[in-house]
This record gives structure tokens, sequence and C-alpha cells, in this order.
């Protein structure tokens, strides 16, 4: 990775990167704690589901 | 509460959790909802009461409880908000955070209380549990500006957006929402590993719930005090 350049995380849902200005939330899955849920801004306001790629576990 | 009206009203022998059967657990309403039902609370509605109310499928409201004990148990009640603007729900999110050690707000929320570190009430929140969206929805506003995430008790009628984990349930009558947060209080605790499984609480189900004025029960003297005062 070049100098200067960020690895912007993705959101589970939509899968595009997520903004540092957007307000995204990001956790650990509820139900493993084994992986790191980020959500967009736009994927938590329209409710869209996200799955753990470890335990399955889907939510909201 | 109404009864529920079919003979689907649980097994009497059939433990919850220690000291709870299942009958006794449904006798509380947690899973009669409402006459509407949004798109997303679909997936945790099993079927339609003759009566038009939707019921919710409470083996999902159990296990929903359980993830959000787990989630709670690792986040650290102690970093958890448990917030409700209504008095109905009071004493259940008071005895939760009583057992669990996490932060209680209720009634009014006031603005800045995640958002504002300079507010005297100011609260440190890495994890928020509502126990309705729809009345409770300035504190949803506050952890969604500092992207801290939400719990949120949802009743087939609300609406699920900016909620990171559903728990599904009936967040309208006290016996509900007491039994909601005694069960995930228990959860809490056996997640965080302070509780063995087969354990019972300081507190029963009955301690949970909110005692209303305009509903005496005849045999507690407490009640008709209170009558009394009136
Ligand atoms: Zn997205
Ligand atoms: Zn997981």
């Amino acid at each position: 990775m070049s100098q200067g350049t960020v690895t912007l995380p993705l959101c589970n849902s939509c899968n595009r990167p997520i903004k540092p200005a957007e307000r995204a939330v990001h956790f650990s899955c509820p139900n493993c704690h084994e992986t790191v849920i980020w959500r967009s801004e736009k994927c938590r306001k329209f409710s869209r589901r996200y799955k753990c790629v470890n335990c399955g576990f889907e939510g909201p | 509460m109404s009864e529920f009206d079919d003979d689907d009203a649980g097994s009497a022998d059939k433990l919850v959790a220690p000291g709870l059967s299942e009958k006794a657990l449904l006798a509380t309403g947690i899973r009669i909802g409402t006459p509407v039902r949004t798109k997303t609370m679909e997936a945790f509605t099993a079927r339609p009461r003759p009566d038009g109310l939707h019921i919710i499928d409470y083996a999902r409201t159990i296990e929903r409880i359980d993830v959000a004990g787990k989630f709670i148990a690792a986040t650290g009640a102690k970093n958890t908000v448990v917030y409700t603007s209504r008095e109905h729900g009071a004493v259940a999110v008071q005895k939760f955070c009583e057992l669990t050690g996490a932060m209680s707000r209720i009634g009014r929320f006031m603005p800045g209380t995640f958002t504002n570190p300079l507010y005297p009430g100011h609260l440190d929140a890495e994890l928020v549990v509502v126990a309705d969206p729809m009345s409770d929805m300035q504190a949803m506003v506050e952890a969604a500006k500092l992207g801290v995430p939400v719990i949120a008790v949802c009743d087939t009628d609300n609406v699920t957006d900016d909620i990171d984990l559903v728990i599904p349930g009936n967040n309208r009558g006290r016996k509900a929402i007491a039994a909601i947060f005694w069960l995930l209080a228990r959860s809490t605790l056996v997640r965080s590993g302070s509780l063995a499984e087969d354990q019972a609480m300081k507190y029963g189900i009955e301690e949970f719930e909110t005692k209303v004025e305009e509903e005496p029960k005849p045999d507690d003297p407490e009640e008709r005090i209170s009558e009394r005062r009136e």
C-alpha cells in the first residue's frame, strides 16, 4: 500500500467503503464477538440485513 | 393483559429459566403484538390472532435476548446505558441495571446525555439499550451521532431503522417488559460468568414490574396504601 492511502472499512450489507465522515456504526458480532461488523449510515437507516461471516448470525 | 385465547398457552412443566415456566412467561403477554406489523418485524412474527393482533414468535424473543445478553456481557454492562422514556418500563430498567451494573436513564432524555461531555448528566455509552424505539428515539439519535450500537425491544409495529439488534417482544405491557428485562438480566449475568445457568437471581419477574395505581391488587397492602393516598 502506498503512503497516504487508507483502507476504508466495508459495509457488511452493501459492501461499499464507509467514509470517515459518515454516521456509520461498527461493533463486534453480537453473537460470537469474533468479527467486526460495519454498517453504513444508509444501510443502518434502512434496516438492511447484516450477516456475520464467522457464525452466520443475521441482524438487525 | 388479555389471556391468549387458544390452546397454545404454553406448558407449565417446561422451564424457560429457573423458576419460570413457559406458561408463566406467556401469561405476561410477551408475545402479544399489535394490529400493525412492519416489514422488518415480519421475520419475528408467527401468525395473527383471530382478533387481528400479530403474535410474536417468542422462541425468537428468547433467542435474541440471549444474543443481546452476550452483546452486553462482551461490551461490559458498566459501559452499557439502558434507557426508557416511559414509566411502565421504569422498574424493569432500574432492576436490570441494579443486577448487571449497567447505567440507567429513565424519563425525559436530556439533549447531550451522550453527545455533550460537559453536560453534568453525561453518560459515556459504548452500547445503548432502549425499551421502545418509537418513544425512546432521542437516545437513539444521539447514539447514531456517536456511532454507538443500539439494541431495542421492538413490538410488531416498530420501525427498526437505526437499530443494530432487535429483541422482538411486547414493549407496551408492564408484565411483558418486566419479563423481557428479567430474562435479559439473567442472560447478561450468565454470559458474563457471574450467574450459573441453574442459579436464581436476586429478584423475581414480579419485582421487575412497575406497579400502577389504576390496577391495584386487592391482596397487595402497598397498593392499597397508595390507592388511599389518592
Ligand atoms: Zn451499506
Ligand atoms: Zn458472529
